[in-house]
């Protein structure tokens, strides 16, 4: 009854729109509501983790060893024990500055919340376009879904995705991303959200509210999910329409999204449906 | 044994993409390294095979981007579908002609995104940022692209030979 052509061509346009329908419906839920998120994290995870370790020991070698290779024969011990001499220095450079890193998180946990969990990233979301990273703590570790997760710095994200031992945090950078916040000096209110370029956009704030450049934004508290008084960032570009009720204030978050190495989970809000048993 | 083979690299890719190229100076410039891999599929895996495979990566990449579910899925099943349907033109055994048409592959998966960005959050200077990042990903799949399709080619290959080595043990055992 159909011809060939007709029928790939009417499967082609079902499969076009049921595509859309889905992505479209899935952009519109909240990033919490995805159950399946965990399983490949889980899966992932671990390998990523090695992978990690294992770039982080190969780049060291790299440095402080192959940087050396075609010098002189007669000075071979000599630059034998400087790249030791080396290799130890940038081993120590390094502890020093996870010390530093790690001291500063202890005396943030210690201000903070006392029950806050540490964990290293160990990788990054696979597009540049959407801002994830994956931790090495999951639910064994007390790290679970809504988790804010924080530095010394300001607010990172939230966990979306938990396996035993990893977990997927999205950042405040990602356009997903939504937080409750203020002026710390006006205490005007508005909500923080992310967008593609890496920065954030301070969205419902009223015109009525004078805003300066370079005035901190800090969490509100109100959204339920990161404590109050945290800083996000700084206000970094401000239009006033001339119409319409609201101002358009661009900020650049406390946070180097792209140094990150440690990061805390604070404990979860106490909404219980959006936590996974274990 | 050459769905084993695939998943493998598409795993290795994966890693790559999540963990060491982002810390690398190009991390801006960084695509889907998946999408040559999908092509190959396309072009050199049967129906039965390579419809489960790129489920699996489209599913992979899913879970641990925090993109809508179900669009690295979407991206993947439409460039194999569009693949086997442009097959039947082009002479895809030609390893330049098959990177072209996999940095086409790239363009094209990094439209998609923009367009879906740009639907979610309509920034004026996202576009610019976009195109810059787009043409970026582009000139660094121009490079890398062909490598990645050619190692895929060589490991297929000895695939291909290794199955043949134990079919024909198997055969006269």
């Amino acid at each position: 009854m159909f011809s060939r052509k007709m029928v790939v061509i009417v499967g082609a346009l079902v499969l076009i729109a049921a595509s859309v329908i889905i992505i479209s419906i899935n952009s519109r839920r909240s990033p919490l509501a995805d159950p399946t998120g965990g399983v490949a994290v889980g899966l992932f995870a671990p390998f990523q983790e090695a992978f990690t370790t294992a770039a982080g020991f190969v780049s060291g070698i790299w440095r402080n060893y192959f940087a050396l290779v075609g010098l002189a024969e007669e000075a071979q011990e000599m630059r034998r024990q400087l790249s030791q001499a080396k290799a130890d220095l940038n081993q120590y450079e390094e502890t020093r500055q996870a010390n530093r890193r790690l001291r500063s998180l202890l005396n943030f946990r210690t201000r903070t919340a006392s029950d806050a969990i540490a964990a290293e990233v160990i990788g990054r979301d696979p597009s540049p376009w959407f801002k994830t990273i994956i931790i090495n703590k999951g639910y064994t570790d007390g790290v679970f879904k809504a988790s804010p997760v924080v530095v010394p710095e300001g607010i990172v994200g939230l966990v979306v995705a938990t396996s035993a031992h990893f977990a997927k945090v999205l950042l405040i950078i990602d356009q997903n991303s939504a937080v409750d916040a203020k002026v710390q000096a006006t205490r005007a209110r508005g909500i923080v959200k992310g967008d593609p370029t890496g920065r954030g956009s301070f969205n419902y704030v009223l015109r009525k509210h004078e805003i300066s450049l370079g005035d901190s934004v800090i969490t509100s508290g109100l959204d339920g999910v990161f404590p109050k008084g945290l800083p996000i960032g700084r206000v970094s570009e401000i239009v006033r329409l001339s119409a319409g009720i609201f101002q358009e204030i661009a900020i650049t978050p406390y946070v180097d999204f792209e140094t990150l190495e440690e990061v805390l989970v604070l404990a979860p809000p106490e909404r219980h449906d959006l936590q996974e048993a274990p | 044994m050459s769905f084993l083979f695939y998943l493998m690299a598409g795993v290795l890719l994966i890693l790559l993409q999540t963990t060491l190229l982002p810390e690398m100076p190009l991390a801006g410039a960084s695509y889907d390294l998946l999408t040559p891999v999908v092509i190959h599929i396309s072009v050199y895996r049967p129906l039965r095979e390579g419809i489960p495979l790129i489920l699996l990566l489209g599913a992979s990449m899913d879970g641990l981007s925090g993109g809508p579910p179900g669009l690295y899925v979407s991206l993947y099943v439409w460039l194999y579908l569009a693949m086997r349907h442009l097959r039947q033109f082009l002479h895809v055994g030609n390893l330049i002609l098959l990177s072209l048409v996999a940095v086409a592959g790239v363009g094209l998966e990094s439209l998609a995104f923009f367009g879906l960005i740009g639907l979610q959050s309509p920034i004026g200077n996202i576009w610019l940022v976009a195109a810059h990042t787009f043409f970026r990903q582009l000139a660094f799949a121009l490079f890398t692209v062909p490598i990645i399709l050619f190692t895929l080619q060589v490991g297929q290959r000895k695939v291909g030979r290794l199955q043949k080595t134990m079919g024909s043990e198997n055969g006269a055992g």
